[in-house]
């Protein structure tokens, strides 16, 4: 029985989408977890993988519009499997030692595999070489010779295609640019483990060089006492009751910086196309490290939420991000973002933005240091911030009045509750 | 320059060696008041006279071991065996005398001896009368074997094989004895174990050999006109094989066919197959193909021969299948 | 031609020698292979070849040793043969049945029964063109006159009146069957008729016979009248090969037969006819005998070949 590639449903309100693009080829092994195609929805491309393993029969072709649940392709077992539903001509053993030609012995083919349930590739000797040379997989060679064996023009039509394909996809997002190496040898020569640059990884790899791409990205800093917020939040602690959340003080620079954003739409603001948009709700992105990945979360309307109903959404929003089970939406329309990275020990970065948002807030660990107050040497809890900002929207002085604003909330908490709606 | 049949280009060549060197002699069934049973020695006797072109008795054993004895005492005698189905009667004169007195002593006698014979392929004289055998000559160290398709080949050959020092076996084809061709006037002497691209082509390797290689070039037209350029190679020399010419090709086109009139179980087909095999596995886009007649022996009469053996329609399909 | 009655003698006895001492070395299993041996037919190698000279060819067959050393093969690189050894006149390659010695006219032995008599027949052919008188002699076993080689030879030596002396030894056994249940005719020398030559019946042990017979069939040759089969009626004293258990014949057979010993028989008449006396004789034999012990020591003492010289000498350059 083969397995059904169906549209998931990947957010509450996804009704529909365009597919993309296939990652694959029909008659081509996949595994479970490999990139297999990509849909869009909402002008937002996602690459979606493969929920099993097996043999790839696409069953529809790119820029086609699809319901969610509705089926675009099936895995088999076998390659054979996924390659007969194609109606290829290709004759079988059988049909050409039937071929007419008066009683003359021309010899009978390879002996038919058809029985056999190995999953080798019958290849030409040929073929192989010209794929092992190429670093080609011949096991992703659909073959048109003889009983489905792969020749040598299937082996250069692969390997054409291959070269379309990244050609394509370097027109279409700015992939690893070409001055990386795409061998390992330059380093150290050694190499002690390789596996493919694949799945989240790879997502997170393109986002990053087209957003450094695609902006003129500037990192500010700034040094708040954080004084003020320690004693808010030492007051908070033991209140979770009434809160319903234990509040952090991700949840507290996290509203600040809404209500100073929510003042400032200068830095809530984003380039698109030829247009410079202001956007309409203050969605702040809080980074979320994964095993091996990040996601953004977004708090959508954060200026105005409480700071308790920011903290409970933060760690509900951190739970299922965790767990891989965060909605569409919840990874989309963010303004802004947010990211704590003195949860992991760091002072200061210069964050990358997400694009198409126009500045990023990163906030390093509160440490207590010595700091001179009227002339005299005094600890306090002090925080450095790291304000990466898109130069071609935001100036530096305006990033600095930013930074001012939002020291001015953090040490004195007081103040800011005075304005809040 | 002149055009000479195949049957005279292989008199001229005798003629020529005789008169180069009086130890050449002729022996054999009506070589010499007939010319020869199919004329292919017409004229000899009459310049050689008969000490020198010598009628033997139906005596296969006898005609071979007369040759023998003679290349091991100071001649360079031709025998003729009428038709190579009679080999069964003199074979051990052939390999195991001739083939073997050069090595057995150590060197100290030569063996300057041509077995010349016939295969009656296609002639639709019956099964006694069609065989061709070069595998079972093939088969023997110390034998040479060769087999010429035109008339250029069999005269240079020929004088090639008279002027060796080793046994070769010369195999004609009755069915080419009419072929023409333009042979140069001055010495022609072409190389025992070379063989000869007869038609260049960068798509499949076609071997052949005998009657087969005027098939495979007239295949060769036919399939041009499509697109397909088949290599055309003609090994002349069936032992020792010219295989580095064939290997070259199979290099160049990833595709073989071997083309014959003689069977293929354990034939000479086989054989190009499995060095082709052993050499070039690593440039094969496909597997060596046989073309051949079936594995039975020839029934008298033409219409019989047309039906079994490959022509130059089948050499069509086979080299459509290896390009499909 | 001439030739001094002792050396007849010392001839076949250095033959005796070789055979007796061989048979020995092969029983202490010394000797690779089979052993073929001449024991007994001494009369026959050297009453035939003691007409003949060195331009003369004889052609043999698996049982060699008798007709190499008659005519004139040298008996150290022969025996050396004979042990498979680098030294030996084929240089160890053809061994006990495939001697040969071009300068001698000694075409080869055979190990196909009546490989010979075919080309034999081209030798005595290639005589004839040359014209010089030289005479082809082919000894064959009575076995062979069954083979269709054999006529095939018979017929066209006659019709061709080629220099060919066919020397039939006919030992009673071909391999291990009398040729009394092989054979309507057990006069081989009436063939000869059927084929229009002269045929000749030969007692085999008797020396003096066998010379002179093969004396008027190799003059006959040389003056270009053509073949004669001489039938030489002898006996093997072993079996078709050392081993042989010989099942097929009687101990008296061969008890009546070894009394009869062509050496012996000679040297009776050697004494007889004072040609010779008892004391020379022994001389000879113990000189032959040491020889030929000298000559096996030494091929014992030789190496053999490398193995890479199989390879060698498969074709001509």
């Amino acid at each position: 029985m083969p397995h059904a590639i169906a549209i998931p449903k990947l957010g509450l309100t996804m009704t529909d989408c365009t597919l993309v693009s296939w990652a694959k080829s029909n008659g081509d092994a996949v595994s479970k977890g490999e990139l297999l195609y990509a849909i869009e929805t909402d002008k937002i491309t996602t690459d979606i993988e493969a929920d099993d393993t097996g043999f790839l029969r696409r069953l529809a072709e790119p820029d086609t519009l699809h319901q969610v649940g509705a089926v675009i392709g099936a895995l088999y077992e076998t390659r054979e499997e996924a390659l007969s539903e194609r109606g290829d001509k290709a004759p079988t053993p059988a049909e050409v030692n039937n071929i007419p030609t008066a009683a003359l012995q021309v010899g009978p083919t390879l002996e038919s595999s058809a029985g056999r349930a190995s999953r080798r590739v019958r290849s030409s000797p040929l073929a192989r070489r010209i794929a092992a040379s190429a670093g080609l997989d011949i096991a992703m060679v659909a073959g048109t010779g003889f009983g489905g064996s792969v020749l040598r023009r299937d082996v250069e039509a692969a390997l054409a295609e291959r070269k379309a394909k990244a050609s394509r996809d370097t027109a279409a997002a700015p992939a690893v640019p070409r001055h990386v190496p795409s061998d390992a040898s330059g380093a150290t020569g050694v190499i002690a483990a390789r596996r493919p640059l694949a799945g989240m990884r790879r997502a997170i790899a393109l986002r990053m060089m087209t957003s450094l791409q695609s902006s003129a990205q500037m990192t500010g800093f700034g040094r708040i006492d954080m004084t003020e917020a320690v004693r808010l939040r030492a007051a908070c602690i033991g209140r979770e009751a009434e809160l319903g959340v234990r509040i952090t003080y991700t949840d507290i620079v996290l509203k600040a910086a809404a209500n100073v954003l929510a003042s400032m739409p200068s830095m809530n603001s984003s380039i698109v196309g030829e247009e410079i948009v202001n956007w309409g709700e203050v969605n702040i992105g809080l980074a979320v490290a994964l095993d091996d990945g990040l996601v953004v979360p977004v708090i959508r309307n954060a200026d105005g939420k409480s700071i308790a109903e920011i903290g409970v959404e933060r760690r509900d929003l951190m739970q299922r991000a965790r767990a891989g089970r965060l909605g569409r939406e919840e990874l989309h329309s963010g303004t802004f973002s947010l990211s704590n990275f003195g949860s992991y020990g760091g002072d200061f970065e210069t964050p990358i933005l997400n694009p198409p948002q126009s500045a990023l807030l990163g906030i390093g660990a509160i440490t207590d240091e010595p700091v001179v107050r009227d002339g005299q040497i005094v600890i306090r809890p002090m925080m450095t911030i790291s304000l990466t900002f898109d130069h071609r929207l935001i100036d530096g002085a305006v990033a600095g009045r930013f930074r001012a604003q939002l020291r001015s909330a953090l040490e004195s908490p007081l103040v800011m509750m005075a304005r809040m709606h | 320059m002149a055009t000479k049949t195949y049957l005279w280009a292989v008199i001229d060549a005798m003629r020529e060696e005789m008169s180069r060197d009086q130890n050449v002699i002729l022996l054999g069934e009506d070589v010499a008041r007939a010319g020869g049973a199919f004329g292919g020695s017409r004229g000899l006797l009459d310049s050689f006279g008969p000490l020198r072109v010598r009628d033997t008795p139906i005596s296969e054993e006898i005609i071979v071991g007369l040759g023998v004895g003679a290349a091991m005492t100071g001649k360079r005698p031709i025998v003729e065996i009428m038709f190579m189905d009679f080999f069964g009667l003199c074979l051990d004169q052939i390999a195991n005398q001739a083939a073997k007195m050069h090595y057995i002593y150590n060197g100290a006698f030569k063996m300057p001896l041509v077995i010349r014979t016939s295969a009656g392929v296609e002639m639709g004289i019956g099964p006694h009368h069609s065989q061709l055998l070069e595998s079972w000559v093939g088969h023997v160290p110390g034998l040479k074997v060769v087999m010429p398709s035109t008339p250029r080949d069999a005269k240079g050959l020929l004088k090639s094989a008279i002027r060796d020092d080793n046994p070769v076996v010369f195999i004609e084809h009755l069915a080419l004895h009419r072929i023409k061709e333009e042979i140069e006037d001055d010495e022609l002497l072409i190389p025992i174990g070379k063989a000869d691209v007869k038609r260049a082509g960068r798509d499949v390797t076609v071997v052949a050999t005998g009657l087969m290689v005027r098939r495979a070039l007239a295949a060769a037209e036919t399939l041009s006109a499509v697109g397909i350029e088949i290599e055309v190679i003609d090994p002349r020399t069936i032992s020792p094989l010219d295989i580095d010419t064939i290997v070259e090709s199979v290099r160049k086109t990833s595709r073989a066919l071997v083309v014959t009139s003689s069977l293929k179980p354990f034939g000479f087909g086989s054989e190009v197959s499995a060095e082709i095999t052993e050499r070039a596995f690593f440039d094969l886009d496909q597997p060596v193909r046989r073309l051949t007649p079936p594995f039975t022996p020839a029934p008298f009469g033409k219409q019989f021969d047309e039906y079994l053996n490959p022509d130059a329609a089948s050499i069509v399909s086979a080299v459509r299948e290896l390009m499909a | 031609m001439t030739i001094e009655p002792l050396d007849l003698y010392a001839r076949m006895m250095l033959i005796r020698q070789c055979e007796a001492q061989l048979n020995e070395a092969f029983a202490k299993n010394l000797f690779p292979g089979y052993i073929h041996s001449y024991l007994g037919q001494e009369a026959c190698a050297v009453g035939i070849c003691s007409n003949l000279t060195d331009r003369d060819y004889v052609v043999s067959t698996h049982r060699g040793r008798g007709h190499y050393l008659a005519k004139g093969m040298a008996l150290k690189p022969m025996i050396a043969e004979m042990f498979g050894r680098a030294t030996g006149i084929c240089g160890g390659r053809g061994g006990e049945m495939h001697a040969a010695d071009p300068a001698r006219g000694i075409l080869g032995g055979n190990g196909i029964v009546g490989g010979g008599l075919p080309y034999a027949a081209g030798a005595a052919f290639s005589a004839a063109l040359d014209g010089r008188g030289t005479v082809a002699v082919v000894f064959f076993g009575e076995g062979a006159s069954n083979n269709g080689s054999f006529g095939e030879t018979m017929n066209v030596a006659a019709t061709w009146k080629l220099p060919l002396v066919l020397v039939c030894e006919n030992n009673l056994y071909a391999e291990m069957t009398p040729f009394a249940e092989m054979s309507a005719e057990l006069d081989i020398a009436k063939r000869a008729a059927g084929y229009g030559m002269p045929g000749e019946s030969v007692d085999g042990n008797d020396l003096i016979a066998v010379r002179e017979s093969g004396g008027r069939a190799v003059a006959r040759a040389r003056r270009g009248e053509g073949p004669t089969l001489l039938e030489l009626k002898t006996y093997r004293w072993g079996g078709h090969f050392e081993g042989d258990p010989k099942k097929y014949r009687s101990r008296e057979e061969e008890e009546w037969w070894k009394a009869r010993c062509p050496l012996a028989r000679f040297r009776k008449h050697l004494v007889d006819s004072r040609l010779s006396d008892v004391a020379t004789l022994d001389l000879i034999d113990a000189r032959a005998t040491s020889e030929v012990a000298e000559a096996i020591e030494l091929a014992l003492k030789s190496p053999l070949p490398a193995p890479e010289t199989a390879l060698a000498h498969v074709y001509a350059v």
